[in-house]
Order: structure tokens, then sequence, then C-alpha cells
């Protein structure tokens, strides 16, 4: 019942928010939506299902509602200028409408155990946000929209491929075909093995696609420096990670059985490959944005790389999604202060940002420093615990972590450019450092930095849980 | 066969309103086997998809595609005729693998028909090819819209064991339908032009 209210709960407040006839509830519509799925999500990771055959929130779910309820209140903090920019008449459509539309359909994707449901809340999400990249209405921004639609409309017709050879894997005796998730782990030695490896070779590319994995990264950058701040931020940190959770549920379905092997050489290469990319991507881009994009794809890389090795890593990816996810979303709102400061966010236009905006600045330092690993947070214990469990394949162990070295340099040398550097200072247009445009991100470090000291034990309860439902220790 | 007749087809050319009567074509064979799994549908279902073939697949998405491309002036795609003949001998290979691989995962145990599973997957990468291949935006969405075709006859093969699956993959029609309103309503012209 919970479920279904938190899913209903954003539609139905959109549908207000569009029937209204003034901008001024937006705000407390949104606040409020915020505030709602906060409190029903803390509730449904109280007492987690156990089975379900449509919706329900086991310990995988939770963690990525938690992550997807704590990203949407900072974003819905951030987002107030836009919603201000919207009273004023400045955009043509509602950008509360489609925030919160999103927010139901990823609520939707989260809380799904079933392979059809999660699908089509999949095709809700892409639909939903199409807009919110749009939001300027520009040209660049109509070509990234473009991009995006184009690449992960091809990801979920190939997902859907996935779908239907999980309906052909079934064996012929069971008339009835049940999409559950808990179902299909239960049976997963039935299910026909050759079909079983086009599900998920299909249902691995088609994610893929939208988690913006490489190959199919195209559309990644385009939206981080086109979509408002808290868009990208939102997308980056949430979005690709209802990507990865249907991913998950693939590999949760055939975690005892023979085939993991397959599923986890692919994701082992999938995510070696998108490291690789990464670090060449991340050094010939000079906009600060399409360097966070390269990170965004490093950190998928990671964690399907976690996901490769299974075991004990399974734990330490199940904290990177969370550490990772917080890291992300307060780079990419504190380049948003730099981007509205100065009108760019080319890495080589901006310097002396020390001194015009301090408190941006430093947080755009710590943040890179939790981002990247050097800071005790969540992310430096997860990368520690991951790499741990790599030592038994130290070459990979090796060039790994030499493409993550090199994401790491060209991250940090671009904050010291940006706050640090003396030299052509590009114009400053305005010096607008409001307390809301800070004051999330300080609470993310925060619990980044908890995250590195200590866990708590529900928290810890639910990623163990998470774990144990992958096959993992 | 006839599908694959049309798939083939799509590949010989490169006109705009020769891709648009191909669809057009996939979209009447669609009609008629959803009309002829009417025992494994049922009639509710029959009549929802056989709505929705021909609203979607056989008048809105050709009218808005013609519309566009005579409204922005793209007649073709500019290819040669050695990139035509090449993409003919790739359909016809992808064909060929496609439907090798369908006889093989039916002695696996495949509830589909060899026919329909080869079609459908040789569909499915055609589409991806078009896609990949082809240089103008627009042609992207024809080519996306054959890839969903193959999808849509993988379901409705699949009618029999979960009819819902049908209904679910014509979601993606919604999709591909965005896509062109998108255009139609926004005038995408650079992009589409220069094929950016």
């Amino acid at each position: 019942m919970q479920e279904i209210a938190l899913i209903i709960m954003p539609f139905v407040l959109a549908i207000l928010s569009f029937l209204k006839k003034s901008g001024k509830w937006d705000r407390t519509i949104i606040v409020f939506a915020a505030a709602f799925h906060m409190l029903v999500t803390l509730y449904l990771c109280s007492k987690t299902s156990s089975t379900a055959a449509f919706l329900g929130a086991d310990s995988l779910g939770c963690l990525f509602l938690l992550i997807l309820s704590m990203l949407f209140g900072a974003t819905t903090l951030s987002s107030a200028p836009f919603i201000k920019y919207t009273e004023l008449g400045y955009f043509n459509y509602r950008y509360v409408i489609f925030m919160l539309l999103l927010l139901g359909s990823m609520t939707g994707v989260s809380l799904s155990r079933n392979l059809g449901l999660m699908w089509v809340f999949a095709v809700a999400a892409t639909l939903a946000s199409a807009p919110l990249i749009w939001h300027y209405g520009d040209r660049e921004s109509l070509e990234a929209v473009w991009k995006y639609l184009f690449v992960c409309s091809v990801g979920i017709a190939l997902a859907f491929v996935g779908v239907l050879a999980i309906v052909e894997a079934v064996p012929k005796e069971n008339v009835g075909v049940s999409l559950s998730v808990d179902i299909l782990a239960n049976r997963a030695a039935l299910l026909s093995p050759q079909w079983s490896k086009v599900a998920i070779a299909f249902a691995l590319v088609g994610y893929a696609a939208q988690m913006g994995m490489a190959p199919l990264h195209a559309w990644l950058a385009d939206v981080h420096v086109q979509a408002p701040s808290p868009v990208a931020a939102f997308f980056s940190g949430a979005m690709v990670n209802c990507a990865f959770l249907a991913i998950l549920r693939y590999y949760q379905i055939f975690a005892s059985t023979p085939l993991i092997t397959v599923f986890r050489g692919l994701l082992f290469l999938f995510g070696v490959l998108s490291i690789f990319v990464a670090a060449m991507y991340i050094i010939k881009t000079d906009n600060f944005k399409s360097k966070l994009a390269s990170c965004n794809i490093q950190h998928m890389g990671l964690l399907t790389v976690g996901m490769g090795i299974g075991g004990s890593a399974i734990y330490a990816t199940m904290l990177y999604v969370l550490s990772y996810s917080l890291a992300k979303h307060l780079m990419l709102l504190t380049s948003g202060n730099f981007l509205r400061a100065y009108g760019t966010i080319n890495t080589s236009e901006i310097s002396g940002g020390l001194n015009s905006m301090p408190k941006s600045s430093w947080l755009l330092i710590v943040g890179t420093f939790a981002l990247v690993g050097p800071l005790p947070s969540g992310n430096l214990i997860s990368e520690f615990l991951l790499f741990k469990r790599m030592i038994a394949y130290p070459y990979w162990m090796i060039l790994i972590m030499t493409l993550i070295a090199v994401v790491t340099y060209a991250i940090i040398s671009a904050t010291l450019h940006i706050t640090l550097a003396h030299g052509n200072a590009s114009v400053f247009m305005q010096n607008e450092e409001s307390l809301i445009s800070y004051v999330p991100q300080w609470v993310f470090i925060a619990m980044l930095i908890m995250l590195g000291l200590y866990i708590p034990r529900w928290l810890d309860v639910i990623l163990k849980g998470a774990a144990s439902l992958l096959g993992g220790v | 066969m006839l599908l694959g007749a049309s798939l083939l087809y799509i590949s010989t050319t490169n006109r705009i309103q020769t891709y648009v009567k191909a669809l057009v074509i996939q979209g009447c064979l669609f009609l008629l086997v959803s009309l002829l799994y009417y025992k494994h549908l049922g009639l509710l279902h029959t009549v929802i998809i056989s709505l929705e073939v021909v609203a979607v697949k056989i008048v809105l998405i050709p009218f808005f595609l013609m519309y566009t491309s005579r409204k922005l002036d793209i007649q073709g795609d500019g290819e040669s005729s050695k990139e035509t003949y090449l993409s003919v001998c790739v359909a016809a290979v992808v064909m060929f693998i496609c439907l090798t691989m369908a006889v093989t995962l039916k002695k696996s145990g495949s509830y589909t028909d060899v026919l329909s599973l080869g079609i459908s997957a040789s569909a499915v990468f055609i589409g991806l090819f078009i896609m990949t291949t082809r240089r103008r935006p627009i042609t992207h969405v024809i080519g996306f819209m054959v890839l969903v075709n193959g999808v849509f006859l993988a379901s409705l093969s699949l009618a029999s064991r979960a009819a819902f699956m049908v209904e679910a993959g014509m979601l993606l029609d919604v999709l591909t339908g965005g896509f062109i309103v998108g255009i139609f309503f926004n005038n995408i012209k650079s992009c589409l032009v220069a094929g950016a």
C-alpha cells in the first residue's frame, strides 16, 4: 500500500501542479513531495518486504530508494531558482511537473519486483526526463535531448528484447509466465540457458545505454552540460542508478546459477571499457561538467567491475553506489554555482574562484577530494574494499588503478585551476552565494565523511541485505 | 516471409518516401498477424492491438514522417548506389545469421517458430544497421521504427504465453511518436538537414 502511495503521490502532485493557475504553489508542492517521499522511504526501509509479485521494497530496492529520496531532497532545495524563473514566465513549461513525473517513474523502477513493470517505469522515466534536459529550449539543449532520447530509446528497445527472452526462457510446463524477480530467482535453475544468455546480453546492453556506459555513453556528457545543474545532478545520481538497479535485478535472478559467470564476465568487460573511455575522454575535454560526466562513466565502470568480481566486492559496490551518488550530486550542484556566476564552466576560462566565490570554491575542493578518494569518506572505504578483493586479478587491478589515477589527476587539476589559479579571469557576472546554493552540498559531505568513519547499523543491514540478494557475502 | 521481404526492400532504398511506404506495408502486415493471433490474444487484446497498429503504425507515424520530410524538404539520405548495394548485402547476411541462430535456439526449446524469431531478430539488427550507417536523423528515426517493428513481432510471437507483453511493447511506439512529434513541433531543421 505504501509502495503504491509512494509512486502515485508524485503523479498526483504533478497533475495538481499542471492544473493550478499560477506558479505560486510550485515550491510548496515540490517540497511536500520531497518530504513525503523521504518519510515513506524511511518507513519502507524500516520494514523491508521479503517477497512481492509486483511492487515491494526489499533491501536492494530500499538502498536505491534511499539514494533517490536523498538526491531529490537536495535537488528540491537547489531548484529554487528554476522554480522562480518559471513563476516569472521565463520558461514555457513547468519544471516542477516533469521533476515530479521523473520522481514517480524512478520510484517505480526502485520498487518494481517485476521485470515487465520495471521496464514500463524505465520508459516513463525516459519520457519524463526529456523535457527537463531541454529546459533552456536552445539549439544545443535540443540536440542533447535528441541524442539522449535516441540512444536511450534504442537501449529501452533492446532491454525489452531481454524481457521477451526471459519469457522464452521459462520452461514449457509453466503455462502462466510470471516476470516476478523473486519467482524467477527461485526457479532460475529451470530457465533455458540459451535464452537466459540472450536475456542477459540484451538487458545488459539495453540498460547500459541508460546508464551511460561505454560505448553507449555519447549522450551523457551533453546532458551534463546542457541540462540545468540540479537536473544534471539528479540525473547523474539517480537516473543512472535506476538503470544499474535494472541490471542488478537480472543479476539477482541468475546469482545462484552457473550463468552468473557469463554475466560477471560481461559486466567486468563493460566496466573496464567504461573506465578506459572515461580516462581518455576526461583529458580531451575542457568543460568541467563534461569532466564530471567522465567521472560518472568511470564510476559506472567501477560499479560493474565490482559486480563482475562478485563475492565480497558486492558489498563494497553497494556502499560505492550510495557514497558516489552523493559525491557526484554535490559536485554537479556546486559546478552550477560557478556556471551561474561566470556564465561558463570551461575550466580554462575560470580562475581565482577562491577570491570571488570562497564558499563554493571550498566546497568544490572538499567535494573533489571526497569524490575521487583522498578524503576519508564512503568512497575511499568502498574503493579500498573493491581493490582489496581485486588483488586476485593483479594485472586488471594495475590497469584499472592507472586509469582511475588519470581521471583523479584530471579532476583535481581542473578544480585547482578553477579555485586557485591566477590568470586571465573571465568576466564575473554576479556574486551570488545564497545559503541554499551550498548548504545541501555540505550536508552531503558530512554524510560522506560519516560513511567513511562509521556506517550506522540500520544502513549496514540494508547494504548487507542488498549484497546477500545478489549472492554476495 | 513478407515481413522479411519488406526488410530487404527497406535496405534497397535511400528515399524517405520509399522508407515510409515500407513502414506502412509492415504496419499492414502486423495488423494481419495480430488478427491471426486472435486465438492466443483474446478479443479485448486483439481489438486494442489492432487499433494501435492502425492508428500509430499505419496512419500517424508514416503521416508525420512524410509531412516532416516534405516540410523540411528532405528527399533522401544521399547514399550512393554502391552504398545501397552494400546495405542489401549486409541485410541479407544479417537475415541469414538470424535465421540460423533461430534454428539453434528452437532446438534448445523455444515457443516461437523459427521464421518469426529469425525475422524479428533480423528487423532488430537491420534497424540498428540503418541507424548507424545513415546520415540524417530522420532516417535514424526510420531505423528505430524498423527495430521497434522487430521487437513488436517478437512480442506478438509470444502472445500465447504473455499477451500483456504485446501491449507493453506498444509503449515503444509511444517513444517513437515522441521523437517524431519532437521534430514536428520543434522544427529542428538545422539538426535534420545537417545530419548532425
